[in-house]
């Protein structure tokens, strides 16, 4: 039997364990560098020696009674291309790392969660059990908790969000360490629902494993229709998967994370974590469409994927809107992030409609070409915010002066993301509009392109604002081991793009699509993969839109100017959108009056009346003296009186005798 | 030379070392004895390990033919070879203790080696000559013991104690005649019942379940504490082995069996609940202790209860279960007690020790008191320490739902009534961990009373460290 792949999830979490036990600055970084690379390797091995079939392993771990737990392995086109670009853009950013947070005082603290969510993370994406999928998705949950706070000191240039601010009575900032306890509450919050739904998902079909889950699939959906409770099985199930993603109504927590360094930034909040949900649906979705296709619940299933739909475009629009009037850096990026995802589940929710082997590819395709262009993003945000010593773009100035190389990643990831051609960003964009509108899903593409101009906006209004000429200061290029990565990745953006079409037309783009999807989707004939519809036409709105959306940023922010309405000086009208947009839709601030502040008086309520009036009550008095009197009786047997424990004896002989006899029948 | 000869061998460096330390008159030489008491412990567990490693255990608890086994003196397996470990580790944690006795130190060591001697005969045998003859060892070993010092509590229990053990031996005498005259005989099923009765009672008596107890309570809670350590370390391993062994290997079956399983199962919640709830509102820690080891006393006899049950419909899963968690739970049980009761030497300057005596005692004594917290956890049953995995295999054996004499309506009620005895044993085992921490500032400043743990926090260390490290490696060799 193959281990060989076992080591792409191992090695991380070895190291992570080395890291702990040596506790040195200096070896702390290699070690993990050294893991994370025997780890791309490995998966760049078993990718480069896969078939068409799924490879699964199977290593029996335990088992308890009936429950059979293996550690299994599922090794197919979509989980092995995922972890090979988790291992590489992972290995990018440690490199990055490595000088990017050299002087940081928690530097063992940093490697450790950063290795251990490599592993967590890999383990997440080639794990062919539900339990095990899920000790990874804690895992995750755990490092980027632990990430997102760590500068807990919590220094107010750490923080995200204006101090002093407040949104409807609530502050409108955060510090490292409750944005820390928010990543970790929004995402445990949904992942309850997620846990409940393996647990029914066990109860029917008797397997957490995945491979057997995808033929059982059908009876699962059967049972659930069968019991009322199709539809908030398929959500419960996927709420997980939205809150890591960062959808509607759990956006509020990426949002927050910023205050992580940007390293983690990229790695975790915009090139794999928050990708893990994206994952677990495209390895889920082919199932139940399949599932219902086979017992004939289409009907019943079609509210979930217009459900996703809905999700999708509102998360993209709504974060879009956003960025367009944020001022902090890092805070864009992470509404751009949050949006660009919601591309990805309005694609998911399309398969149900149209060609869903086409649907689900874009959606993957999607999340590559995001995670690429994201990382190199923020990894440039974070080089900027270090040269400049401010968050807000406002403050940086003249990067195309200084640091020419740092400006064209930054120049050539943007252009992915705006969806220009030929960047990987503009065809699988392309693809999601190009489904939706084919499928006849009108509003879904009408948002798609509003989301288009936005994204395009909000992205060049940064350029142009950071681009334009200002004062010098100490602003220098970044360190070479600094800088390669994330021009690595600008340049991938490109290379990916150019190839895209090549690999999409021949053959081996054919074979390679295949395999990603080939394994679970049984039912979709070979040849629909070779029809992916490709209208060069259909994409002028969409390439116009963008283009429009760079021109406006252009004319708006040109030569240092600054619209009245983007200082916050604009009333009327203006000014409360603006005031709408820039305080998040209320949304967070409607979440804290409600849910925190209104569990609060509940806490109160509870702690006077119930806690202190009833249980005490029953814990302190009643129950206490209840014993108090049994026990007292008991202790009065024993007198001490020495032919009380002679005749004792004999009678507790009788009774021995007496019970027999009542039993024995 | 037989396999069996050379295992029976193995008690005569601990009976002839116990028979002639007493011959070495000086006083001086306590430290020599206490060597030489340990190297023949030692030496004892070696030809248990070279037994164990020959291939001479057997891992079947009894053998398939009862009556064939009168003529084999000694039954090495695995039930005998744990319960000689764990006498062992109790002898090896008694022995350091004769040098802070007052009494007769050189007798203490060799009573000790002797009672451990007998434990392992009684645990490993089948032989009816063989029960009688180790039963008196461990007896007259444990009378002795609970006698040594020669303070008025401990003389008059311990005559106490004496004069109702004879008559718990003459009851043992006439079962054991019962249950083996009853064999082959075909009429001799009343004879066995009544047999298996008088035993239980006179193990009752032995191991102190109600109502067979009344020494207990008296001896533990007021005797001196290093006699009472090795008695409730050692002397209770024997018979619970020897209940064990004997009910499995002679009962009879179909209702008289469920009969007496209901018997077992009356003696095992009496032991539970009693005990408990008796030791609830004890103020005197080293009476609450003696209730303490009453209901963990319970605890074995659900699991010997459940080994019966689940032997008896062949469900080996249970059964293995049952007695594995039994063995694990009586090396938790031995490590916990010898520790607590030399623990409470240490801090007893009266005749009574209560919870104010010891307010505060983590303040003065720290490693003693985390100790202290260790032990009595491990007595609940909290992992990762031993007894968590003793009772969650006790626990679980009785939860089987396989054995539907202990489900009621799908409630496994056997194994709720234990879970829910563990419970209440947190409060008053955490009353004194209260005792020791919380209460530290009202006590300094105040003269602390004498606390004296010279020669003592060897044995209290020792036992906290088994606790411990066997705890961990126990699931190991679980999962393994």
């Amino acid at each position: 039997m193959n281990y060989l792949p076992y080591l792409i999830w191992s090695s991380p979490f070895v190291a992570s364990a080395f890291v702990l036990a040596l506790h040195n600055r200096k070896a702390a970084g290699g070690i993990s560098i050294g893991s994370i690379a025997i780890a791309t390797l490995i998966s760049a091995y078993e990718l480069a020696g896969l078939s068409g079939h799924p490879v699964v392993l199977n290593i029996s771990w335990f088992s308890l009674g009936a429950l059979q737990v293996n550690l299994g392995m599922l090794m197919d086109g979509l989980s092995t291309i995922m972890a090979l670009v988790v291992a590489v853009i992972s290995l990018l950013i440690s490199i990055y790392s490595y000088r990017y947070m050299e002087d940081d005082d928690g530097i063992n603290r940093y490697w450790f969660f950063f290795t251990f969510f490599v592993g967590s993370m890999l383990l997440l994406v080639l794990s062919n059990n539900l339990l095990l999928l899920l000790i990874g998705w804690e895992g995750t949950t755990l490092s980027s908790y632990a990430l997102i706070g760590h500068w807990y000191t919590d220094e107010p240039e750490r923080w995200v969000g204006d101090a002093d601010r407040h949104t409807l009575g609530v502050p409108a900032w955060s510090t490292p360490s409750e944005a820390a306890i928010r990543a970790i509450v929004f995402t445990s919050l949904a992942d309850v629902a997620f846990i409940t739904a393996i647990g029914m998902l066990y109860s029917v079909s008797g397997t957490f494993s995945i491979s057997v889950l995808a033929s059982s699939m059908p009876h699962v959906l059967t049972v659930m229709q069968s019991r009322g409770i199709l539809i908030p099985f398929l959500i419960a199930f996927t709420l997980g998967a939205f809150a890591k993603s960062a959808q509607f109504p759990f956006h509020e927590w990426l949002v927050t994370a910023m205050t992580g360094p940007s390293s983690i930034s990229a790695l975790i909040h915009a090139a794999t974590m928050v990708n893990a949900g994206v994952y677990l649906l495209l390895r889920f979705t082919p199932m139940f469409i399949s599932g219902s296709l086979a017992d004939g619940l289409s009907a019943q299933i079609e509210p979930f994927f217009i459900y996703m739909l809905i999700i999708g475009a509102l998360t993209a629009f709504m974060m879009a809107s956003q960025a367009t009037v944020a001022k902090e850096l890092k805070l864009i990026l992470a509404y751009s992030t949050a949006s660009q995802i919601g591309y990805m589940f309005m694609a998911i929710g399309a398969s149900f409609f149209i060609l869903p082997t086409v649907a689900l590819f874009a959606a993957f395709s999607h999340m590559i070409s995001q995670a690429i262009f994201k990382a190199a993003l923020f990894l440039v945000a974070g080089v900027l915010i270090h040269q400049f010593g401010s968050r807000y773009i406002g403050d940086i100035r003249g990067i195309w002066k200084y640091m020419k190389y740092s400006s064209i990643a930054f120049f050539l990831a943007a252009l992915s993301l705006s969806g220009i051609p030929p960047f990987s960003g503009f065809w699988d964009k392309d693809l999601i509009l190009d489904l939706t509108s084919s499928a006849g899903l009108w509003a879904a593409y009408a948002v798609g392109m509003v989301v288009a101009f936005l994204t395009a906006f909000y992205i060049f209004r940064v350029i142009v604002m950071t681009f334009q000429a200002g004062p010098r200061g100490e602003v220098k290029e970044a360190k070479r081991s600094m800088m390669w990565p994330y021009l690595l990745l600008g340049v991938a953006a490109l290379l990916f793009g150019i190839l895209w079409p090549y690999a999409l037309g021949n053959i081996s783009g054919r074979i390679y699509i295949a395999m990603t999807f080939d394994s679970i989707i049984k039912w979709v004939p070979a040849q629909v993969v070779s029809q992916i519809p490709f209208n060069l036409v259909m994409s002028v709105p969409s390439v116009a839109v963008s283009l429009a959306g760079i021109f406006l940023a252009y004319f708006l922010y040109r030569g240092g100017k600054q619209p009245s309405i983007s200082k916050g000086k604009a009333g009327g009208m203006f000014g409360a959108i603006y005031a709408f947009l820039y305080d998040r839709w209320f949304i967070n601030a409607v979440y804290y009056r409600v849910f925190v502040n209104g569990l609060l008086e509940v806490s109160t309520l509870l702690g006077v009346f119930v806690e202190a009036k009833f249980f005490d009550g029953i814990y302190h008095n009643y129950i206490p003296n209840a014993f108090a009197r049994v026990s007292g009786r008991f202790r009065r047997l024993q007198s001490g009186d020495f032919d009380r424990f002679i005749g004792l004896m004999f009678l507790g002989l009788l009774a021995l005798i007496i019970i027999f006899l009542i039993f024995l029948r | 030379m037989d396999m069996q000869i050379i295992l029976f061998y193995s008690i005569a460096p601990l009976v002839i070392s116990g028979l002639l330390i007493p011959l070495l008159r000086n006083r001086q030489y306590i430290r020599m004895k206490g060597i030489i008491g340990a190297a023949a412990l030692v030496i004892t567990l070696g030809i248990w390990a070279y037994e164990y490693f020959s291939g001479a255990i057997s891992s079947w608890l009894i053998s398939s033919s009862p009556v064939s086994d009168l003529a084999r003196y000694f039954l090495p397996d695995w039930l005998s070879l744990l319960v000689a470990v764990v006498a062992v580790m109790g002898g090896l944690l008694a022995l350091p203790l004769a040098r802070r006795l007052t009494g007769n130190q050189t007798v203490y060591i060799s009573i000790v080696l002797i009672g451990v001697g007998g434990t392992i005969v009684l645990a490993s045998t089948l032989n009816p000559f063989l029960i009688v003859a180790s039963w008196g060892l461990v007896s007259v070993a444990s009378y002795a013991l609970a006698s040594i010092a020669k303070d008025r509590d401990s003389l008059i229990n311990s005559v106490k104690y004496a004069i109702m053990g004879a008559i718990a031996f003459q009851f043992l005498v006439i079962a054991v005649f019962l249950i083996y005259s009853s064999i082959g005989n075909p009429s001799g099923a009343l004879l066995l019942d009544l047999g298996l009765l008088l035993l239980m009672a006179a193990i009752g008596f032995k191991i102190g379940i109600p109502p067979f107890h009344m020494w207990l309570p008296d001896l533990y809670g007021y005797s001196e504490p290093l006699s009472v350590a090795p008695l409730s370390a050692i002397m209770k391993l024997g018979p619970i082995a020897l209940l064990l062994r004997l009910m499995l290997a002679q009962a009879p079956s179909g209702p008289e069996m469920e009969a007496l399983l209901a018997v077992l199962v009356v003696l095992s919640i009496v032991a539970m609940t009693f005990g408990n709830v008796t030791a609830l509102v004890q103020k005197n820690i080293q009476r609450m202790m003696a209730y303490s080891s009453m209901a963990q006393v319970g605890y074995m006899l659900m699991a010997i209860t459940v080994a019966f049950a689940s032997f008896s419909t062949r469900d080996y899963t249970s059964f293995y279960f049952s007695v594995g968690g039994l063995l694990i739970y009586l090396l938790a049980y031995s490590a916990s007690k010898a520790g607590i009761f030399t623990l409470i030497k240490g801090v007893r300057s009266g005749r009574e020790v209560t919870l104010t005596d010891i307010r505060g005692l983590s303040a003065t004594n720290g490693a003693q008191s985390a100790s202290f917290t260790i032990l009595l956890l491990n007595l609940i049953g909290l992992p990762p320490l031993v007894g968590f995995w003793g009772k969650l295999l006790i626990f679980a054996s009785a939860a089987n739902p396989e054995l539907s004499f202990f489900y009621i309506g799908g409630v496994p009620w056997f194994a709720l009534i234990g879970i829910i005895n563990s419970v209440i044993s947190v409060f008053y085992y955490m009353k004194i961990v209260r005792s020791m921490y919380g209460d530290s500032e009202k006590v300094r400043g105040h003269d602390a009373p004498a606390r004296r743990f010279e020669g003592l926090n060897l044995v209290i260390f020792a036992s906290t460290i088994i606790v411990v490290v066997v705890g961990i490696i126990v699931p190991v060799l679980l999962v393994i």
